[in-house]
């Protein structure tokens, strides 16, 4: 009884991934544009991370006509596999649809390696704003602002309950011009993609 | 020709020492063996006495009463070598035979107990003499209740074994098993007190059942609480029973500070004995398998740090774990001489040329360093073993399943726990059976009050009664 209780507990347990810390290319912060043809990602990730070095970021531009179409191109760009776990912040086009959203919302969902608490912005220039800016930049610029209730901190797991639950709500629109700009937030109400600037 | 003059004639007992007296046409024999007793008390109590006789009719009666030692037994000839070779000295009168105490077994003196310090308390311990130790005990509960009954044990050893309980706070049935169980002991012989364990210890969990020390304090502790010990001849270690999970957590200088500052180092044991076996099994888990659990910061570090190192986790874990049981065990062994090269050799070509030779990375001799610091902080190196072989089983665990795997070993860590007994009373008592007033002195010690006795040890239930 013991031994099949054993054999039970060892074989039902589930896939377990075994991950080598040396192969992972971890992504920090991620950007989504959507041109009336297909998709483009920007990725922030990792280079090489070398001990007594600071580690250093480059960014990854991926196009695909699919979000799942998207990440597959970004891990064969990537000398390494991509770690989606640690998304710092994820920064969507401004002209982004409703299908966009719902595309990006299902992706995010289903990828169980994802963690969805991570920052969300919008940018009418992302490529721009992930090369100039890092994110402890951008992070205590909302934060700042926010206490003057200017800006919003609103996570993707806000943005997908409030999608999903047909809920208004509001993403602050930052741009990089010389330095940080805001530019106003962006409510979405009904599903629809009816943005209200309100300063 | 009796059983002594056949070990002379046969030259195979050089320290046997005989004398031969005539006194009266009657031939009075003397033997001792010079290396286990007194001859100082020999020739000042027994020959003066014995060359000053006068004609008397009943030497042997005359010499049982009037030699001035306290004890002197008559005894047969079968049990004349048992006595000789307990230091005893034998009189033999007409095929009778005197036994006369005069013992000087070499011993060492009582000495401060090396494994475990105490910063307050007493700081004398026991050593390898039996009586010493008795006496140790005797100083500190002066009561007629406390109790020594001693058997002995070993075909040729012949050693002798006291249990010592206190007559009105230990429970009877518990002593009366325990001597029933020491008494179906038969072996040739018993060197140290850890013998006993294997025989009154019949689980097979690696955790001690059974408490070993060496502070006289801590066993007085144990009797009043209705414990019952057992002292053997030639062992430092006395051994406390029955002992419980909780009594490993405690030391004896615990009861010598505040409840509160106990409270508080009673909760850094529990922490370092969390730390020391899970710390390295869960850097495996979490490198290997569940790399989301690591912070981003923390995660670039680590990923930083082992870029150089060629080898999986698991091994690189394995090999540092291994390599510092190596130096333990040749540190214990070592001659305090060498202790310095023992030293250098780990602290530096484990430690600093390891890691810049890009074989171990930094984060791993950390880990390895706190788990090792935190098994020590036990004072019984049954506790270090079983931790030792806990962290083992958790890190192959780990490197397979992650933290799904540790999970698995905590329960098996667990059931094994709660399956044990210490002389058939519940090792995790009292968590399991659930008693709250014997919680007020589990790992938060309460303020001191009147408490009841533990209900497992004895039936006299108030303190103080």
């Amino acid at each position: 009884m013991k031994i099949i209780l054993i054999i039970l507990v060892l074989l039902t347990s589930g896939c377990m991934k075994y991950t080598d810390l040396g192969k992972l290319s971890i992504v920090k912060n991620i950007g989504i544009s959507h041109d009336n043809k297909e998709y483009t990602l920007y990725a922030e990730i990792y280079d090489e991370i070398k001990k007594d070095n600071d580690p250093k970021t480059i960014i990854i531009e991926t196009k695909g006509k699919t979000i799942n179409e998207l990440f597959i191109n970004l891990n064969l760009l990537s000398q390494k596999e991509i770690f989606l776990s640690h998304i710092d912040l994820l920064i969507l086009d401004l002209n982004l649809e409703e299908k966009n959203y719902r595309d990006i919302i299902d992706y995010f969902i289903n990828n169980q390696y994802l963690r969805n608490d991570f920052l969300c912005i919008l940018s009418s220039n992302i490529e721009l704003l992930l090369k100039k800016s890092q994110y402890n930049e951008i992070d205590n610029y909302i934060k700042s602002n926010n206490d003057i209730k200017k800006t919003i901190i609103i996570s993707f797991n806000e943005i997908i309950n409030n999608f999903l639950n047909n809920k208004p709500y509001s993403i602050s629109l930052i741009n990089y011009n010389d330095k940080l700009e805001f530019l106003g937030n962006y409510t979405y109400y009904n599903n629809k993609i009816e943005m209200i600037k309100n300063d | 020709m009796n059983e002594i003059n056949k070990l002379l004639l046969d030259n195979s007992f050089s320290d046997l020492i005989h004398k031969e007296i005539i006194i009266n046409n009657n031939i009075i024999d003397i033997y001792s063996i010079e290396t286990i007793t007194n001859s100082s008390t020999i020739n000042d109590f027994i020959l003066k006495k014995i060359n000053n006789l006068k004609n008397d009719s009943n030497l042997y009666e005359y010499l049982y009463y009037n030699l001035p030692c306290i004890n002197i037994k008559k005894i047969d000839e079968k049990d004349s070598g048992y006595h000789l070779v307990n230091g005893y000295t034998i009189v033999r009168i007409n095929n009778k035979y005197l036994a006369i105490e005069t013992i000087n077994m070499p011993s060492r003196s009582i000495s401060e107990s090396d494994y475990e310090k105490s910063i307050t308390g007493p700081k004398d311990s026991f050593n390898e003499h039996f009586n010493t130790n008795i006496g140790l005990i005797r100083k500190r509960i002066k009561n007629i209740n406390l109790k020594l009954e001693t058997i002995t044990i070993g075909k040729y050893t012949n050693t002798s074994v006291g249990i010592m309980y206190i007559n009105g706070i230990c429970k009877i049935k518990l002593k009366d098993k325990i001597i029933n169980k020491l008494k179906q002991i038969n072996t040739d012989g018993l060197i140290d007190s850890s013998y006993l364990i294997r025989y009154l210890s019949n689980n097979h969990s690696l955790f001690p059942t059974i408490k070993k020390t060496e502070r006289p304090d801590l066993v007085s502790q144990s009797l009043l609480e209705g414990k019952i010990i057992i002292i053997m001849d030639n062992s430092p270690d006395i051994l406390i029973l029955p002992s419980f999970f909780i009594d490993y957590f405690h030391m004896s200088d615990d009861y010598y500070q505040k409840s509160f500052n106990t409270s508080f180092i009673r909760i850094i044991r529990l922490i370092a004995f969390i730390i020391a076996i899970l710390l390295p099994s869960y850097y495996v888990a979490i490198t290997t398998f569940n790399v989301d659990f690591i912070p981003i910061n923390l995660l670039v570090n680590l990923i930083g740090q082992r870029s150089s190192v060629p080898f999986p986790a698991f091994f690189e874990t394995f090999i540092m774990i291994l390599s510092f049981e190596i130096l333990r065990e040749s540190d214990i062994r070592i001659p305090s001489n060498g202790g310095t090269a023992v030293s250098i050799l780990g602290g530096l070509v484990l430690g600093d040329a390891a890691v810049s030779a890009g074989i171990i990375s930094p984060i791993m001799i950390i880990v390895v360093a706190i788990s090792a610091i935190s098994s020590l902080v036990f004072q019984s190196i049954e506790v270090v073993n079983a931790i030792r072989f806990w962290r083992f089983i958790l890190i192959v665990l780990s490197s397979l399943m992650g933290l799904y795997g540790i999970s698995l070993g905590i329960i098996l860590i667990i059931n094994n726990i709660t399956d044990t007994k210490s002389i058939d009373e519940d090792y995790l008592f009292p968590f399991s059976p659930i008693n709250l007033t014997e919680q007020k002195d589990g790992f938060i010690k309460m303020k001191e009050s009147i408490r009841k006795r533990n209900p497992l040890l004895s039936n006299n239930k108030i303190r103080g009664n």
